[in-house]
């Protein structure tokens, strides 16, 4: 809200600087943000909090001012006194309010024989100064008191109202309005109205109609000052998309003690300035039940909750001036606090107590630390652990890390051929480029290949460790993840350079991954076609038929579908699944003490025989014996027939017993090699 | 004799010219002129073998040879020296050039928001926190009603939500995980939460529509306001220095009572005044507050018995002060020149 110094100071005498006083504000949670020089008047934008609606005014500010500076006195406005409001007076309107739960209180009052004109100097000055539209004296006058009081109040020319009656209800569906800002409106039952006999003339709280607006030409003034329903207040306005400062004081709840206070102000204004003949006697309808708020205060709770020592004086001597109440309750050293009407936010004691650590300062609470106290908690939970773990270990493989946004289009995910089904879409997005949670790491990893091979970054190796969503039934499930991709050329140097990154690149940074947890015992990995993949490279890993990662080259025509023109390389992979299946017991092997013998063995074998199925052959054949086997070179070529490709083995033999004889050795070499030439059918190279 | 001189000699600079080490000269020195087994040393000791006449003449020339191995290695050793201080090779004649690239897989760097996330959290687990995690998939209870959130309150409004349906959302804040742990556990409680949330903000400079935040939790006996001052002072000064100054203001968020704002001096100009801190000295970091009575009960906890502090924060605000980084659009756009800047 903006304040105006000079006009604040009508209401209390400031002695102090600005900026002794802007700070004393801050501190006392009023946070003044831009103080500028407006035509010889000092302008502060303070922000004030949802709890505080009082501060919503110039007398809420200056009784708060009052607080943080001392015991100066509020200077109250001049009004009209509070009448008698039951009167043998003809009434010559009527107030009917249909909803009272929406509008509980409605206080009328009429003037006659106005002057309508531009405003006075020293009102005019005061709204232009925190840039508030001027129209005429009447209108003026009612924005002068929302800004003064905290109350937001209508006039309406009283001759154009039919039927001489007020009637607050909810629109009918179909209805309309023009509202002053030459608007129609479509108006529904959910919003509240202020109608005469036959139609809308304003709506409730938000803005006025154009058709009773004072004019000119006005000469009969009815004003209102009431009390709306904050909720429907609030749902209305969102449903018109129309903010005002007046809904927006109604949505944080006006002061109920205030309302008939206002009427008697404008009243004053609007007969001091327009020359208006203020009737006798009001109309008051009124269904509130304003109950008084008493709060108890154990003063020692004060010390518990804010860890200073305050002493009952000192809490009366800052809850007085806040307009609180105190007296001593029954219990020992315990104050019964009663709250006024405009402190909507205080019910309990702790509001009470943030009331004295406010006003005593919290610059004034020394700092200090909790007790120590031992624990049997972890520093964090396993899977945080497992990702810290994979995030270091794919970074010293040289692989960045990346952070991706999670919302995406659904064209985002059916350009990466990502399933349609089990996708969750948001209800209220943004916009359809974010209306989706991804089911898949994949197309922001692609976009991010995208972006930087379009800027000319290449040779791209990256990770993201993050969420992907699915729909279930009656539940949504989120599975934290880990994506790797590559493209580009392997890690190069000026000796050993271009050689493009393949499926292996991948596959290996994925055992890697697994070995670390010591889950690659139980891993399968298992050719199986996912629509993302080229058809040839697309593997998943499984342990117990559970699918617990998969990776593979990405479809080309995926990748054409993200503009990227060369081939990457992507796995994701299920951190859960990894940290539930890491090993957490282990036990050690002894050192061999015996020497090993190496043998080789070169096959030729029908190019779709995999070489897992030459390597199972020979772990079950040699047993125990073979301590480690390798394929050190797969050749297809001109030495070998088109439809061969010869695979060479290199096996180590080892006991752990006794040293092995070259017999013992041979014999076992020889069953391994024929093992090998007839159950995959092949040769010797 | 002469032989034997000029054979001595002949090897010696035959020696000397190869020599392109000191290791090499220093043998060549102990070769020629070694106390007990040296050439020229040795020599010296056949003077008896020859006439008497011409004793003076070969002492003459032993002395000659013996000045002139002396001086000759001098030089070389100057010379050699001079290399090693220009940062010659020693064995510069065989090409060997230290200087070339290495070969290494350069190690890769992590996303800077993971880096300030990880620097936090660290700061404080030395103080005693636990890191703990909760789903970005929440329902209403756990974002507002659990936490004092009112349906239809204004001050939902600085808490505006996507929807997946009527029952669920997108969390707008990490706080649903206070309630979520308390449920299960009784104090003390000392907790971090870091994670994702989501607000419907349109993206600027200084907007996203998902960012990242960290959420703290300490509940036990007698904690009070001046614990958490004590607490976050700490935290501030660990974060961006010794020298930094913290300021609370109170503010109001629904879940806490009283509820403050924490402000450091500023990090750029130390609190004069200058354009990060719009001139006044202070920047806001986090809000903070004790734990409101309705949370504490919410989450099963006797707010009689047990009393607390909460603390929440943007892990992007923090990124964005500490690397001076002016656009929040950078962290989630992923260009690798932006991400691999940041090491620490």
């Amino acid at each position: 809200m903006k304040v105006s110094l000079t006009w604040l100071e009508q209401y209390i005498d400031i002695k102090i600087p600005i900026k002794t006083l802007v700070d004393k504000l801050t501190d006392a949670g009023l946070e003044v943000g831009a103080v500028e020089k407006v035509n010889n008047d000092t302008v502060f934008e303070i922000e004030i909090t949802s709890n505080r609606p009082d501060w919503l005014s110039l007398l809420g500010i200056a009784r708060e001012v009052a607080a943080v500076t001392g015991t100066r006195k509020i200077i109250q406005p001049d009004a009209l006194p509070q009448m008698n409001k039951s009167s043998k007076q003809k009434k010559s309107y009527s107030i009917e309010i249909q909803d009272k739960a929406a509008c509980p209180r409605y206080v009328g009052r009429l003037i006659r024989d106005v002057q309508i004109a531009p405003s006075q100097e020293n009102i005019k000055t005061y709204l232009e100064n925190i840039g508030s539209r001027l129209i005429n004296n009447a209108a003026d006058i009612t924005n002068y008191c929302l800004y003064e009081t905290g109350q937001p109040m209508h006039v309406f020319d009283f001759d154009k109202i039919k039927g001489a009656k007020i009637i607050v209800r909810r629109a009918k569906k179909g209805e309309t309005i023009t509202t002053i800002d030459g608007v129609n409106r479509k108006l529904d039952e959910s919003i509240l109205v202020i109608a005469d006999a036959e139609k809308p003339i304003a709506i409730a709280g938000i803005m006025g109609g154009l058709d009773t607006e004072v004019t000119d030409f006005t000469k009969n003034i009815l004003l209102e000052s009431a009390y709306f329903d904050p909720v429907t207040i609030r749902r209305g306005s969102r449903k018109l998309g129309l903010s005002t400062e007046s809904n927006y004081r109604f949505e944080r709840k006006v002061d109920t003690g205030n309302i008939v206070f206002a009427s008697c102000r404008a009243a004053y204004l609007l007969q001091d300035i327009c020359k208006g003949k203020v009737e006798s006697f009001y109309l008051d309808v009124n269904y509130l039940k304003d109950k008084v708020r008493k709060v108890d205060i154990q003063v020692e709770h004060v010390e518990r909750l804010i860890g200073i020592k305050v002493s009952t004086s000192k809490i009366k001597s800052i809850l007085l001036p806040l307009g609180f109440k105190v007296a001593n309750a029954k219990k020992k050293n315990t104050l019964t606090v009663t709250v006024p009407s405009f402190r909507t936010d205080v019910s309990i004691e702790e509001d009470l107590i943030e009331e004295i650590a406010r006003v005593e300062g919290f610059s004034s609470i020394i700092e200090s630390l909790p007790p120590i106290q031992a624990h049997i908690n972890s520093a964090c939970t396993d899977q945080y652990m497992a990702k810290t773990k994979i995030s270091n270990l794919l970074l010293g493989q040289g692989i960045n890390e990346i952070i991706t946004l999670t919302l995406m289009s659904t064209k985002n995910l059916d350009d990466a051929f990502i399933p349609a089904d089990k996708r969750v879409i948001l209800i209220n997005p943004l916009s359809i480029e974010q209306e989706a949670l991804r089911t898949s790491l994949l197309p922001s990893t692609l976009k991010v290949i995208n972006t930087n091979l379009n800027r000319k970054v290449k040779d791209l190796k990256v990770f993201e460790i993050g969420n992907i969503y699915e729909k279930a039934t009656n539940k949504f499930l989120e599975t934290e993840s880990v994506a790797i991709a590559l493209t580009g050329n392997a890690y190069q140097n000026w000796k050993d350079h271009n050689r493009k990154v393949s499926f292996y690149d991948l596959k290996g940074i994925v055992e890697n991954v697994l070995d670390s947890f010591g889950v690659d015992g139980n891993c399968k990995l298992e050719a199986k076609v996912l629509a993302y993949f080229d058809p040839e490279q697309s593997a998943v890993i499984t342990v117990d038929n559970k699918v617990i990662a998969e990776l593979g080259k990405v479809n080309k025509k995926v990748t054409k579908n993200y503009d990227i023109s060369e081939p990457v390389y992507f796995a994701q992979l299920n951190i859960a699944d990894i940290v539930s299946l890491q090993r957490t017991a282990f036990r050690y092997n002894s050192v061999p003490k015996y020497p090993s013998v190496n043998r080789d063995i070169a096959l030729v074998v029908d190019k779709l025989i995999s070489a897992q199925s030459a390597l199972d052959i020979i772990k079950q054949v040699a047993g125990a014996l073979a301590v480690k086997i390798e394929l050190f070179d797969l050749y297809t070529g001109d030495q070998v027939p088109d439809n061969k490709k010869s695979l060479a083995f290199s096996i180590e033999y080892q006991s752990s017993t006794a040293t092995l004889t070259e017999e013992e050795v041979s014999k076992v070499h020889n069953n391994v090699q024929d093992a090998l030439l007839s159950k995959l059918g092949a040769s010797l190279r | 004799m002469d032989d034997k001189l000029k054979a001595i000699e002949q090897e010696f600079k035959q020696a000397i010219s190869n020599a392109d080490s000191q290791e090499i000269l220093e043998n060549i020195r102990i070769r020629f002129l070694g106390r007990k087994e040296g050439l020229v040393t040795n020599i010296f000791k056949q003077l008896g073998t020859v006439s008497p006449e011409q004793k003076p003449l070969y002492g003459q020339k032993i002395n000659q040879l013996k000045d002139l191995v002396t001086q000759e290695i001098d030089n070389k050793a100057k010379q050699i020296e001079g290399q090693i201080a220009k940062g010659v090779s020693q064995k510069a004649s065989k090409g060997f050039d230290i200087t070339l690239p290495a070969f290494k897989q350069t190690i890769a760097k992590a996303h800077p928001l993971t880096l300030v996330r990880d620097e936090i959290c660290s700061l404080f687990i030395e103080m005693g926190f636990n890191i703990v995690e909760g789903p970005e998939i929440e329902t209403e209870y756990y974002n507002f009603e659990a936490l004092n959130i009112p349906l239809e309150h204004p001050s939902r409004e600085s808490f505006d939500t996507f929807y997946l349906d009527k029952k669920h959302l997108l969390r707008s804040h990490t706080s649903p995980v206070q309630i979520r742990y308390m449920e299960n556990k009784q104090p003390p409680i000392q907790i971090i939460v870091p994670g994702k949330v989501y607000r419907p903000d349109a993206t600027d400079a200084t907007h996203s529509f998902m960012f990242h935040q960290l959420e703290g939790l300490l509940i036990d006996k007698n904690i009070t306001l001046a614990h958490l001052k004590g607490v976050l002072s700490v935290f501030a000064k660990k974060l961006f220095g010794a020298k930094t100054k913290t300021r609370f203001r109170p503010h109001f968020f629904p879940f806490t009572e009283p509820s403050a704002e924490m402000d450091v001096s500023c990090i750029i100009c130390g609190g004069k005044g200058c354009r990060v801190c719009k001139h006044n000295g202070w920047i806001e970091i986090l809000g903070s507050g004790m734990v409101h009575p309705k949370v504490l009960k919410a989450g099963n906890i006797d707010s009689k018995k047990f009393s607390g502090f909460a603390f929440g924060m943007g892990i992007e605000r923090i990124a964005m002060l500490k690397y001076g980084i002016d656009d929040i659009r950078l962290f989630y756009e992923n260009d690798l020149r932006f991400v691999k800047q940041f090491s620490c």
